[in-house]
């Protein structure tokens, strides 16, 4: 009787477990595209005008800043130019400045800085004079 | 790609013959089970030797990679030339009893649903090389810092979302595979991935003695859910701290009382499991909790059986990794604020009673708890903890209630974290509840399959034995 239960019991298991892995299949199928391989791509571009290491700065979405996609364009930033730190900062000698993060018009938070270089696109490289 | 497929299986390899040469084995002891601690410990102990070699300033250039093979090399030949006069025994295995019509079926459905669920990662990496969002932030993102910076590696204390306070198992190994190829593959972690996944099956089947049916069901049960092969697929450090975690406990199962009888095999089973345990708290913050749970059981092992002095070698085991865990915590990444951790103590324990707060956090959990497992495998999670509940209370489910009382514990551990944590809690939750059930997942099937059942005297040496 037990043995018959067990077997049982397998049964169920082995029947669920094919199921759930098919929908497994299917959950990878309809997971969305992933951004990440051409944002790296893309912010790979800016490494040739920043210094090799140390920190630089990054400049925050002027609205909304929190939202994923503009954290995930940060996060991005950092993880391509590695062993560069990519903070969240005015005021250090060079700026990055994703596409759509600067405010249109005219971004305060960029007075001193020059265009050092720009990417198809529209990621760049700014730069301030330091004493 | 083949460079840092062999500066995977060198190390792996050299614990294989290691724990031959030295006698180590594990509680229920089988090739497949001693398989997956030389994974384990391959791969463990292959991290702290990167470790030592970033160091010393000598990662990653092509010294590291020579001076690394090498060593594995010899570690793996002399292991091999202890144990060459007693290889000839295991071709003395005895014949495996006859498999019947469930049988075969039970290992036919195995193939199915490990086809299906391991081909989720390969499509997942089709589109998204470079892992999940954590990888990419944290563990991929450590591993650049390791082999493009080398020494200069703590740059990445001052980057608040990677987690800096968190070891380095998995950035290590990453970071070790890339020195080999010579370049920064993306392939490198997949596998990686794939590599725990798959240990982590093999040791629950290998523990439940691929033998008998129960080990194919219970390896179907695992690999069945999306959660399982997403985080396959993910490149994080949850899966390594799973395979740990199981394989840890595996050392310790109760259902052969003649190993805990013997010293010999007693010590060296606790030996692994203290090693082990202290590689889970190298890999990820959440192995302490393991740690701690898992001591608990240890100390309930050693005491029952009558050697209370046997504990001395789980210390043993654990201690010299979880040296490298304090020097890294305590010196290398001391100023790394806690990124969970609660504002102050009074802050926590004051979430502690307050009632609001647990009721939002079980509000929480509840619908994750219902749909953990992907959209075909609702209420997996239920059942199966329902399942290693009511199995544990059995005479015949003895051998499962240590394994299942430290994932309680780790459980509790972690809706603590949640109760005093000082970060906006329905994000923390539905970001971590998946991955940290996951952390406990082999080692709850291993728990509801460990149907005690009379040895099989006929399978001294094969896959079921080995005395």
């Amino acid at each position: 009787m037990v043995g018959r239960v067990q077997q049982g019991l397998a049964v169920l298991a082995v029947v669920w477990a094919i199921i759930a892995a098919f929908g497994a299949v299917r959950g990878a199928r309809a997971q969305p595209p992933d951004p990440m391989a051409q944002l790296e791509a893309e912010f790979n571009k800016l490494a040739r005008d920043l210094p090799p290491a140390g920190e630089v700065g990054y400049l925050e979405r002027y609205e909304d800043a929190g939202a994923e996609d503009a954290v995930r364009a940060h996060y991005a930033a950092q993880y391509a130019l590695v062993p560069r730190v990519v903070v969240s900062r005015v005021g250090h000698e060079f700026m990055i400045v994703a596409h759509g993060m600067p405010r249109p018009g005219h971004d305060p938070r960029l007075d001193g800085y020059f265009l050092v270089s720009v990417t198809p696109e529209d990621h760049r490289v700014y730069r301030r004079l330091v004493p | 790609m083949i460079a840092a497929a062999v500066g995977l299986f060198l190390p792996i390899g050299a614990a294989w013959w290691g724990l031959r040469a030295l006698r180590l084995r594990p509680a229920t002891d089988s090739r497949l089970t001693t398989a997956a601690v030389a994974c384990c410990l391959g791969i463990g102990l292959s991290s702290l030797t990167t470790f030592l070699a970033v160091s010393l300033h000598l990662f990653p250039g092509r010294a590291f990679v020579i001076g690394d093979a090498v060593l594995w090399l010899a570690l793996g030949t002399a292991g091999w030339w202890a144990c060459r006069p007693t290889s000839q025994a295991a071709a003395d295995a005895a014949p495996r009893p006859a498999l019947g019509l469930s049988d075969w079926l039970a290992r036919a459905a195995f193939a199915v649903v490990v086809t299906a669920s391991f081909s989720v990662p390969v499509i997942e990496y089709l589109s998204a090389p470079h892992g999940q969002w954590d990888a990419w932030a944290i563990w991929n993102q450590k591993a650049r810092f390791f082999y493009r910076a080398g020494d200069g590696w703590a740059a990445w204390l001052a980057i608040f979302w990677a987690q800096p306070g968190h070891p380095v198992l998995v950035p290590l190994s990453v970071a070790r595979l890339w020195a080999y190829a010579g370049e920064e593959l993306t392939l490198a972690p997949a596998l990686l991935s794939g590599v725990y996944g798959a240990t982590a099956l093999a040791v629950v089947m290998g523990t439940l003695n691929v033998a008998r049916t129960r080990a194919w069901v219970a390896g179907s049960v695992l690999a069945a859910p999306f959660a399982f092969s997403h985080l396959v697929a993910a490149q994080t450090a949850d899966l390594p701290v799973s395979m740990l975690v199981v394989t840890s406990l595996a050392m310790l199962r109760q259902d052969d009382p003649r190993v805990w009888r013997n010293p010999q095999r007693a010590r060296s089973a606790l030996l692994l499991a203290g090693l082990l345990a202290s590689l889970a708290v190298w890999t990820k913050n959440e192995g302490a909790v393991f740690l701690a749970a898992s001591a608990l059981l240890v100390a309930w092992i050693a005491l029952r059986h009558g050697h209370g002095r046997d504990m001395v070698w789980w210390v043993a085991g654990a201690a010299p990794v979880l040296a490298v865990v304090v020097w890294f915590k305590l010196v290398l990444t001391a100023g790394a604020s806690p990124v969970y951790g609660p504002s102050t103590t009074a802050s926590a324990l004051g979430y502690l009673v307050l009632p609001d707060r647990h009721e939002r956090i079980i509000g929480l959990m509840w619908p994750l708890f219902q749909s953990w497992g992907g959209p075909w495998a609702r209420w997996s999670l239920p059942v199966v903890m329902g399942g290693a509940l009511g199995l544990a209370l059995t005479p015949v489910g003895r051998s499962g209630r240590g394994v299942l009382a430290v994932v309680a514990a780790m459980l509790i551990g972690y809706y603590g974290a949640y109760v005093v944590t000082s970060m906006e809690l329905t994000q923390l939750v539905n970001t971590t509840y998946e991955r940290l059930v996951m952390q406990v997942w082999p080692a709850l099937v291993l728990a509801a399959l460990s149907v005690g059942e009379p040895a099989i005297p006929a399978l001294p040496r094969s896959v079921g034995g080995g005395d």
